[in-house]
């Protein structure tokens, strides 16, 4: 591709990290830029800070199988290749959507402890009346984020009128109760261009209280070379589970391309707008917002302009 | 009548190129059709085909071609849904 068009792909792309919201609102301007050369990152309130690649302690859940799965030693091409190549792995066997190889999520039952009380489900209603089921992720004190296609639905003709979001459902059991949100947060990308590369977004909950009193992830933009094979964590709210279970899963990412994360990671029709994120040294932060299946799977990468929104949204 | 086929207005079949599954529930499709791109929800109660053999989410996967049977909601002339998807078998991911 010439170099012009090249450089005007790139601005489409970031222009397309221009924020939308069902509420009039602005913000001071930001000039969105790529940053890859060193790793931004944003603590959660939980913390007591790691810095690494480490699986959550999960009774039941098979750690030696988690970090073998779809792994491979990256080959030098893989790196940011948008074309990645799709792994065959599910043609033979009788699974339920994205479950790649063998299912093994585990479900969460301690859902009132970090870091599953920041899990939400969301159950979000539409103008239309159509409802639904998604995964969002407490990243400040009322702010959730989840995948764009959440919380503004082209199949349903925008915007969602109203979301309830649960931090730590567990069955039929809301154990920090729920707050009913209407004030929502994607991006142009998502909103106007139906661009997967830009599918995130966040919910403003009505006020702090669910924040202050459980925490926050931390989120953090990071290199080609951190994310590399990096081993990652991910839970959510299945749709093909009993309905309010949490259920996770852990592996490598397998890809790494320059708006989205792939991996071998199960998940299931209502996990999108789920957590991807990294354990180190005790810290969590969230690196990807899932949101495709497919197997890989896939999130949307938090690169340096999705990090920038985030932090926007985070302190509303 | 039934309650769905009160509401639910059909639109025909279409066919087109599976380009991403997005795991809100229900499933989220974006199928490339003609020169569009749209984004339709798949009913939970949606038949699937493979082929001639009966499918099931999991054929869902990117680059497969698909012909789905397009409906809206009475009353909502943008929001797209189907209760029906073929999956054509020849073309592989």
């Amino acid at each position: 591709m010439p170099k012009d068009d090249v450089a005007k792909a790139e601005r489409e792309e970031l222009e397309g990290h221009a924020i939308d919201s069902n509420e009039e609102i602005s913000f001071d301007h930001v000039e969105y830029t790529w940053e890859l050369e060193a790793d931004a990152e944003e603590d959660g309130c939980d913390v007591a800070t790691h810095g690494g690649g480490e699986l959550e302690d999960v009774p039941g859940f098979e750690s030696d199988y988690a970090l073998l799965e779809g792994f491979e030693p990256f080959a030098a091409d893989d790196v940011d290749s948008l074309e990645g190549p799709v792994n065959p792995c599910c043609d033979d066997f009788p699974m339920p959507e994205s479950v790649c190889g063998r299912d093994d999520r585990v479900r969460i039952t301690g859902t009132t402890r970090i870091p599953w009380r920041l899990v939400c489900k969301l159950v979000m209603t539409f103008k239309d009346g159509a409802r639904g089921g998604c995964t969002g992720w407490l990243i400040g004190p009322r702010t959730v984020m989840t995948a764009g296609h959440c919380i503004y639905s082209h199949s349903h003709g925008g915007w969602a009128e109203k979301v309830e979001v649960i931090p730590g459902m567990n069955g039929s059991s809301k154990p920090f109760g729920s707050q009913v949100a209407r004030w929502f947060f994607s991006v142009k990308g998502w909103t106007k261009s139906k661009k997967p590369t830009h599918d995130y977004g966040a919910i403003i909950l009505p006020n702090d209280k669910l924040g202050r009193r459980l925490g926050w992830f931390g989120f953090a933009a990071l290199s080609n070379s951190s994310l590399r094979n990096l081993l990652v964590n991910n839970s959510g709210y299945a749709g093909d589970k009993p309905y309010g279970t949490q259920w996770f899963n852990a592996g490598r990412i397998t890809h790494v391309e320059s708006r989205r994360l792939k991996y071998m990671i199960d998940t299931a029709g209502g996990h999108s707008g789920s957590p991807t994120w990294r354990l180190r040294k005790g810290q969590r932060h969230g690196v990807g917002i899932h949101a495709y299946g497919g197997c890989p799977n896939a999130s949307t990468r938090i690169t340096k302009p999705v990090f920038d929104n985030m932090k926007r949204w985070k302190y509303i | 009548m039934s309650e769905r086929e009160e509401h639910v207005i059909d639109d025909g079949w279409a066919q087109g190129e599976l380009l991403e599954v997005m795991e809100s529930w229900p499933m989220q499709l974006l199928v490339r059709i003609g020169e569009e791109d749209v984004i339709l929800e798949v009913s939970p109660e949606a038949t699937i085909t493979f082929g001639e053999a009966a499918g099931s989410a999991r054929d869902l996967q990117p680059g497969r071609q698909v012909r789905v049977h397009l409906e809206h909601l009475k009353g909502y002339p943008s929001s797209r849904l189907t209760h029906e998807v073929e999956i054509h078998p020849a073309a592989e991911p």
